[in-house]
């Protein structure tokens, strides 16, 4: 295989990975032209500062089983509006994983959680994961498996070409070396926000304040509280009662309507 | 001098025309203690003049069977929260001189110019004396003993037995006292469970006529509202006050049933040195009375309707009405009429685009709740004040009423920007320093988005789609499997050991196929030429030797000097010489003998395999 032959193959497996999750979009905006219409109707509401009938909109839109960073992030200035911080900070942490670069989002998060008498934004992330995440800060989970995945093919395509090609080996084999790290780091980067997004189950404290208790009944004595807007760990449901792990490592049984997952 | 005597002459003016009104507000009751005496009991007949303490005794003139003589003059003045009235009371002895049922009044009186005329009273007289009291009765009067029943007495009332939930329900409490000297008078109080809290205004005092005898009267009002439906019992109303007992102590002369001694007590100066007063606390207690609360209706109920019940008027007022931006405007709603006020809350806007509002500031009055609030207009594109609607539920109508006001028009012109002064001099940088450091930084959330973004499914993320698991494992398989083929190529060609071991292994595993093949079609000299080539393959490739130069002699030569097994090459030589006499003399063999020569070939083969000679 010549070099010709790698950039046609290249090519290829970035058409593969990127082009049918933009089929996916343009056909879902084609088949259901109602969330459109939602979502406008819901700003032109907000527009009105009838924040109530906006926050109706924007869940009919939701209803319909479709997302998009910016109805979060509408929902969430709607419920900011109407003094429920607790639910303002959760369509904005739901809207963060969907458009994490956006700036309007992050500046509006911030607001919420410093109007939100609870202020535990949940667990803080170590250095090493921070150095992992800086390059992937701004894309969500999807990119960063499409990224870590593209990565991957390339490192395996280059190996091939290797392979077939042993004359290249040594004159390219920085590029191979370059890309296995890159391979290994966006595959860390990728686990590490899974595990942040899906594994870890987190939760946005929606009412004022609940009684965290030691067992899942209501005459259980009160271990600690929580705050409208404090972020916590869902761990498990039970008759109406949530297993609730708060920042410091608490864990205790909340009302099931306290908490609402992101 | 000459405005002193102004005021002289206006402050004398003033008095002469107090003195008229004074005059005509003058009432005159008649009063008697006793409706009923017996021959030779005394009653005392009382003509009263209230708001004045300096008319004369009228003259009552004469009544057939009756002896009336005036008794004296007796002032009161009456202090009630503050609220001070005067009266005198021409007090009349009237002795019976026969049975029967009297007349007394009206009593015609005229005082400097002015006619008066008293109300009217009844005495009965009958035969028969009631039993005198013991002596000395007086001195052991207590509360109890006092006749207050018939003398003081508290009632408690309602206009309206039966309301919503809200509606205002005006309650009456009276306290009634008759020729008593009462004192330090107390607030009503009764329990109001399920009723709002009772305030009471400032009481009236009248006087009032209650079979024949007429009673002071201290009106004390108030509203209460119930505030959740329900049959309740409200009372008893409870006042507490000071009887003041007149008690004699001592008497010089005289005693009961003295005919003069009665008259000559009443002397004032007697009264004064040979009495003295006590007071006797009383706790009264009316009735109680039921009072039914309804809900109001829920069919047709406005959505703005916040709990107001009455009969309102919303009254609707800006201004000013032509501005800037950034001006602001008084924007008044004022909610008057009969009801509940309490429960009146600020009508709402339609919409408040385009304005900044603020918290309203509430007046109430007694019929009148007024909202107060600032708008400010944030641009000039806005045309009017909204419209604001106030909903009520009226129990009269026993409907609910809406009533919207406005839209205002309103003009608003963009504001100038006023040009900062400019500070010359090395003072601007100065100057531009501090006004950085006293600009307050605004915060507020940043607007909503204009458009959806990209839209997907809740949840959807791209590696649980089903074309990520081919698209990671497969060219990692053919990654995997290219370096074994690679690899296995590169031994092959570097290690010539393991290349002919792998020749002559898969040499032999071709031929016992083919020997399995012929000994099944019972085909005895194909099997012998098939089992010839197998073993000199086999043994070509693992001696490397070209495989048609080797013989028994040539195998068992080389086999020899690498030790191997003498049965081996014994077997070995055995098959050769067998595939040459089925080759060659055509001699035939039993198809025992080709399958022990099969075995005996696999062993062999087995031997080489497991010992890795070659």
């Amino acid at each position: 295989m010549n070099i010709r032959g790698f950039v046609v193959v290249l090519i290829l497996v970035a058409a593969a990975l990127f082009g049918p999750a933009t089929t996916v979009y343009t056909a879902d905006e084609e088949t259901k032209p109602d969330e459109n219409r939602l979502f406008y109707t819901g700003g032109v509401y907000y527009e009105k500062k009838d924040y109530e009938k906006a926050i109706e909109n924007y869940a009919a839109a939701m209803k319909l089983g479709l997302e998009s960073g910016n109805l979060y992030y509408n929902m969430a200035n709607a419920y900011l509006k109407t003094g429920r911080y607790g639910y303002a900070i959760l369509y904005y942490e739901k809207a963060k994983r969907l458009i994490p670069q956006d700036g309007d989002m992050k500046s509006n998060l911030i607001y919420a959680r410093s109007m939100a008498p609870g202020s535990e934004a949940g667990t803080k992330a170590g250095l090493a994961e921070k150095i992992i995440n800086a390059p992937f800060g701004g894309i969500n989970l999807n990119a960063v498996a499409i990224t870590a995945l593209t990565i991957y093919m390339l490192t395996v395509i280059c190996a091939i070409f290797f392979m077939l090609n042993p004359y290249y080996t040594k004159k390219f084999r920085i590029i191979f070396a370059l890309l296995f790290i890159a391979f290994l780091w966006s595959t860390a980067a990728f686990t590490m926000r899974y595990y942040e997004d899906e594994v870890l189950k987190k939760g946005v404290t929606v009412v004022k304040s609940a009684e965290a208790r030691f067992e899942p009944i209501d005459d259980s004595s009160s271990y600690f509280k929580i705050q409208e807007g404090d972020e916590v760990i869902v761990m498990n449901t039970r008759d109406g009662w949530t297993r609730v792990k708060r920042s410091d490592g608490k864990i205790g049984w909340v009302s099931e309507s306290a908490v609402a997952e992101i | 001098m000459k405005h002193w005597r102004i005021y002289i002459l206006t402050a004398l003016a003033m008095l002469a025309s107090l003195d008229g009104a004074y005059c005509r507000d003058l009432k005159f009751e008649t009063s008697i203690d006793k409706a009923k005496v017996a021959l030779g009991e005394a009653a005392q007949l009382g003509l009263s003049f209230y708001g004045t303490q300096s008319m004369p005794a009228p003259d009552v003139g004469t009544i057939d069977g009756l002896e009336i003589r005036y008794s004296g003059p007796s002032t009161m003045m009456t202090v009630i929260n503050g609220q001070v009235s005067t009266s005198v009371t021409h007090m009349y002895s009237v002795v019976p001189l026969r049975p029967g049922k009297f007349q007394l009044g009206p009593f015609k009186f005229n005082y400097k110019g002015d006619d008066y005329v008293s109300s009217i009273t009844f005495l009965e007289v009958t035969e028969e004396r009631q039993a005198p009291k013991a002596p000395g009765a007086d001195e052991q009067m207590t509360t109890e003993k006092l006749n207050v029943e018939d003398k003081i007495f508290v009632t408690l009332e309602s206009t309206k037995q039966i309301a919503y939930v809200n509606e205002l329900i005006p309650i009456t409490v009276k306290l009634y006292v008759n020729r008593l000297n009462v004192s330090d008078i107390q607030l009503p109080v009764f329990t109001q469970e399920s009723f709002s809290k009772i305030e009471f205004k400032e009481p009236k005092q009248y006087r009032e006529n209650v079979n024949g005898s007429v009673y002071d009267v201290l009106e004390f009002t108030t509203n209460i509202f119930g505030n959740k439906p329900g049959d309740y019992r409200l009372g008893p109303a409870i006042i507490k006050a000071n009887v003041v007992v007149r008690r004699r102590t001592a008497r010089p002369r005289g005693g009961a049933g003295d005919p003069f001694s009665e008259d000559f007590t009443r002397d004032s100066f007697f009264d004064d040195f040979f009495t003295r007063y006590e007071r006797h606390p009383v706790e009264l207690k009316s009735k109680d009375i039921q009072i039914s609360v309804a809900p109001v209706p829920a069919s047709g109920r406005p959505a703005s309707f916040s709990g107001a019940v009455g009969d309102y008027q919303f009254i609707y007022a800006a201004s000013p009405v032509k501005l800037k931006t950034g001006d602001p405007i008084n924007l008044k709603m004022e909610i008057n009429g009969a009801g509940n006020l309490n429960t009146v809350l600020e009508p709402k806007l339609d919409s408040t685009a385009g304005f900044k509002v603020y918290e309203p500031q509430v007046k109430t009055a007694e019929h009148t709740k007024t909202f107060t609030t600032v708008l400010i207009p944030e641009t000039e594109s806005v045309t009017a004040i909204p419209r604001a609607e106030f909903s009520y539920f009226d129990p009269g109508k026993k409907e609910y009423i809406t009533i919207s006001q406005g839209p205002i028009p309103i003009q608003v012109e963009k504001a100038k920007e006023e040009a900062p002064a400019q500070v010359i001099g090395p003072a601007a940088a100065l100057q531009q320093e501090e006004d950085q450091a006293k600009e307050d930084i605004g915060r507020d959330i940043l607007y909503i988005k204009e458009a959806p973004g990209r839209w997907r499914a809740v949840g959807y993320q791209v590696y649980r789609s089903g074309f990520i698991a081919p698209i990671v494992i497969l060219p990692f398989l053919a990654m995997i499997a290219l370096w074994f083929v690679r690899s296995r190529a590169d031994r092959l060609k570097r290690d010539t050991k393991y290349a002919s071991r792998l020749n002559s292994s898969r040499a032999a595993r071709m031929g016992i196929k083919t020997l399995k093949r012929h000994l099944g079609h019972g085909d005895e000299k194909a099997f012998y030429e098939a089992l010839f080539n197998t073993l000199q393959s086999y043994l070509g490739h693992m001696l490397k030797l070209p495989t048609a130069g080797v013989t028994a002699d040539i195998a068992d030569g080389i086999l020899a000097s690498k030790d191997v097994d003498v049965g081996i090459l014994n077997a070995i030589k055995s098959l050769f010489r067998k595939c040459d006499e089925a080759r060659f003399a055509m001699s035939p063999v039993s198809g025992r003998s080709l399958r022990d020569d099969l075995r005996s070939l696999e062993e062999v083969i087995n031997y080489f395999e497991k010992n890795r000679i070659g």
